[in-house]
């Protein structure tokens, strides 16, 4: 491959100059709106410069326990993220395995399980948990959660999972292992890449999910997306704790991606393409 | 004794509530949810409930959840026998629907037991009449709202604009008792940078006024409906329940709607409720309508800029012929699930009364807290008034003002209508009533799902028993 000229170069860069400014708008103006006083939040044009305040930090965490919000966030979102690949991955190794004429059917049928309005379960699901005595509680958005991330995880897991030979599984065999131990210690390493890319869009999904944070909690289970758009009341969107709180939110999301960032560049391009 | 025992019960001395009627610790053992949102009528509240429990036994916690949503949270906790929330914050447009779901607990007999305790002749009764639902009292005000105008006094009363004024529209500059007139101030002030305003030349453009004119959850309607009711409008045909807005009251406020907008700041039609009180607290537009529930930061320099460029007045909002006209009104207010059990609801009612009795408004006000005023005395109050000039504008309109919309489908309008006349003062759609009348095509649709005879039943603002 020819090295770009000095030209191309230059364009390049401006090209990713722009999408980066595109891109980092919204991180700035949260980042910015979070430390700007009140009177000049909405200042036309923009106030640029000016003396940062803390305020909305302290009125966060200081008129809510935003801190258990967030411990609530991480709680629900790590705990259906692990229940959503332990199961996820089961079941797609499963479809992936099993040689039967009705298999996709039940692939699809696990699939449709994500199509319908979340909207249209509310109720039903407000009601199985509170007989179950499990409204506001971390527990109830596992669940939930995990119906939704279930189904993704079967999808992007049982491409991976096609992608690895049987032939290594069939060699596992006759060294002695187990299928257990075959999935456990051969395919399920293979297929790692595919954990970390579902594992993220678990998280994300649980992580800013707002309805059923909104409908299924109170203030003991009461997550940090459900919590930052409670300063919106009547009268007054008080954006500066909504920009703080934002700005608070989209910090476990970046530490979590880039953890499996690892993973992530090859889990994206294999898996889905045979 | 511990500190913040001793502190509690002084403050609970302090605001003389003490001489209530609770036996001692008569709610030991009950425990009380609220679902509420964080609006200063809750805020101000939620740190000292510990002073309830002090008094009375019962044990409250106070839940904020977002107002986007809040409405559809309380249907479902009223639909569930042995409810997890037994107290529930109510904007007051939501009686409909929740008076027709039955979410809520009938007050009316609670408030005429109580009558003498709760200062009910007190209460200014446009308060009561907007928690009410076919005659039945559904919930209490805790902040009773007015929307009235605040405007720049120190522009309003500098001698060369005043000349300035009277030159060029043949009237005296004051504030606008007719919409007329509130256009001929807003096109008045309105000046580009380098132009000179009372005295001073301008480092930025100053427009001469500031509503919402954003679809996002209706704000432009909270705009327009003031306007539309000022000149004589109605929401419902009489005889029919169906949707009235796109008659001659509503095309009148939306063309004057539409004639504000060219002395509005450029991002008009986005700006929602507290985006453009924030024009008039920086001090950069000359008048603003609003709800009273943000006035008061217009007396505090932590708030608002303006308290330390200049001084804000305030005045009723204008009508369609100057004569006084009913203004709008609405109530923030708490009310007791219906699935309460009957002590729970009792200890909720006492609750009620507590968190809204005139010492505990009395309180707030002197904190200096956004609740807005509902008692009579209060607002009257001479002290009160020099800390608070708007409270004389709120006394003297609610006198004659008009409660909200409060029909089972006022979400629906607020939503259709939001969009509609965005539309038209975006310039997509051609005239007013091309808007008005899309907007009533498309709630009428909804409307007519249901027999004429509900439509009217639900469009009867039948008076509580508590009015007689």
């Amino acid at each position: 491959m020819n090295k770009p000229s000095t030209q191309q170069t230059i364009l390049i860069y401006i090209a990713l100059t722009i999408v980066l400014i595109v891109f980092m708008t919204p991180i700035y103006l949260i980042a910015s709106s979070s430390v700007k006083p009140s009177p000049i939040m909405f200042q036309k044009p923009p106030a640029f410069l000016f003396s940062p305040t803390f305020e909305h930090y302290k009125d966060l965490f200081g008129m809510r326990p935003f801190g258990k919000f967030i411990l609530n966030s991480l709680i629900v979102a790590l705990g259906s993220t692990a229940f959503s690949l332990t199961i996820g991955s089961l079941a797609a190794y499963a479809i992936s395995r099993i040689r039967h004429k009705r298999m996709n059917d039940v692939a699809f049928w696990i699939l449709s399980m994500r199509m319908f309005p979340p909207i249209a379960v509310v109720v039903p699901y407000y009601i199985i948990f509170k007989t179950a005595g499990l409204l506001d509680t971390p527990l109830a958005l596992i669940i939930v959660y995990s119906t939704a991330n279930i189904p993704l995880t079967v999808w992007l897991m049982k491409g991976f999972f096609d992608e690895v030979p049987t032939a290594l599984e069939e060699a596992a065999a006759v060294d002695g292992y187990g299928l257990i131990e075959t999935f456990l210690r051969v395919t399920l390493p293979l297929a790692a890449p595919g954990l970390a890319v579902s594992a993220v869009f678990c998280f994300i999904f649980s992580w800013n999910e707002f309805l059923f944070a909104l409908m299924l909690t109170g203030s003991e289970a009461q997550t940090a997306t459900v919590a930052v758009m409670s300063f919106w009341s009547s009268d007054a969107v008080q954006w500066g704790r909504i920009m703080a709180g934002s700005f608070i939110i989209l910090i476990p999301g970046v530490i979590f991606v880039l953890t499996c960032q690892r993973w992530l560049v090859r889990g994206l391009t294999m898996g889905s393409v045979k | 004794m511990n500190v913040s025992r001793t502190l509690s019960l002084a403050a609970a001395l302090a605001t003389g509530l003490t001489g209530a009627a609770w036996a001692e610790k008569e709610y030991e053992g009950v425990e009380l949810k609220m679902l509420a949102i964080g609006d200063t009528s809750v805020t101000r509240l939620a740190p000292i409930v510990d002073e309830f429990t002090e008094l009375t036994g019962a044990k409250v916690q106070i839940d904020m959840f977002p107002y986007p949503g809040l409405i559809d949270k309380i249907v479902i906790e009223a639909s569930a026998n042995n409810p997890s929330y037994q107290l529930m914050w109510v904007d007051s447009p939501w009686v409909g629907v929740l008076g027709e779901s039955g979410a809520l607990e009938d007050l009316t007999d609670l408030v005429k037991r109580d009558a003498e305790e709760i200062h009910l002749d007190d209460i200014i009764p446009i308060q009561l009449q907007e928690n009410t639902w076919q005659g039945r009292l559904l919930a209490f005000p805790a902040s009773g709202m007015i929307w009235h105008i605040n405007y720049r006094k120190d522009l309003f009363e500098h001698p060369e604009e005043q000349a300035a004024f009277n030159k060029r529209y043949g009237y005296d500059l004051a504030p606008a008792k007719t919409w007329d007139q509130f256009i001929d101030i807003a096109e008045f002030f309105t000046r580009k940078a380098g132009e000179t305003l009372a005295g001073e030349v301008l480092a930025k453009d100053f427009y001469g006024n500031a509503q919402a004119y954003s679809r996002v959850a209706g704000a432009i309607t909270h705009d327009f409906f003031p306007i539309m009711r000022s000149f004589g409008g109605q929401y419902w045909d009489p005889q029919t329940g169906l949707c009235a807005i796109d008659r001659e009251p509503g095309l009148k406020a939306a063309e004057v709607m539409k004639e504000l907008a060219a002395y509005n700041p450029p991002d008009y039609l986005g700006l929602m409720w507290d985006i453009r009180t924030g024009y008039m607290e920086r001090g950069e537009v000359a008048q603003s309508g609003y709800w009273s529930v943000r006035t008061v930061r217009l007396t505090n320099p932590d708030e608002a800029v303006l308290p330390t460029i200049g001084e804000a007045g305030y005045a009723p909002s204008p009508t369609g012929d100057g004569n006084p006209a009913d203004t709008m009104t609405g109530a923030l207010s708490f009310a007791i699930n219906s699935k309460a059990s009957d002590r729970e609801k009792e200890a909720a009612w006492e609750f009620i009364k507590w968190g809204t009795s005139r010492d505990m408004m009395r309180r707030f006000a002197n904190e200096g807290s956004g609740v807005s005023q509902f008692h009579k005395s209060i607002l009257s109050d001479s002290e009160l008034q020099k800390k608070y000039p708007y409270y004389q504008v709120l006394l003297e309109t609610q006198e004659r003002a008009q409660r909200r919309i409060f029909h089972p489908f006022y979400a629906d309008v607020e939503e259709v209508f939001g969009v509609e006349l965005n539309k038209y003062m975006a310039g997509e759609t051609e005239s007013a009533q091309e808007a008005l009348t899309k907007g009533c095509t498309k709630v009428n649709t909804r409307l007519k799902v249901f027999p004429e005879e509900m439509r009217l039943r639900w469009i009867n603002d039948v008076p509580a028993e508590i009015f007689d």
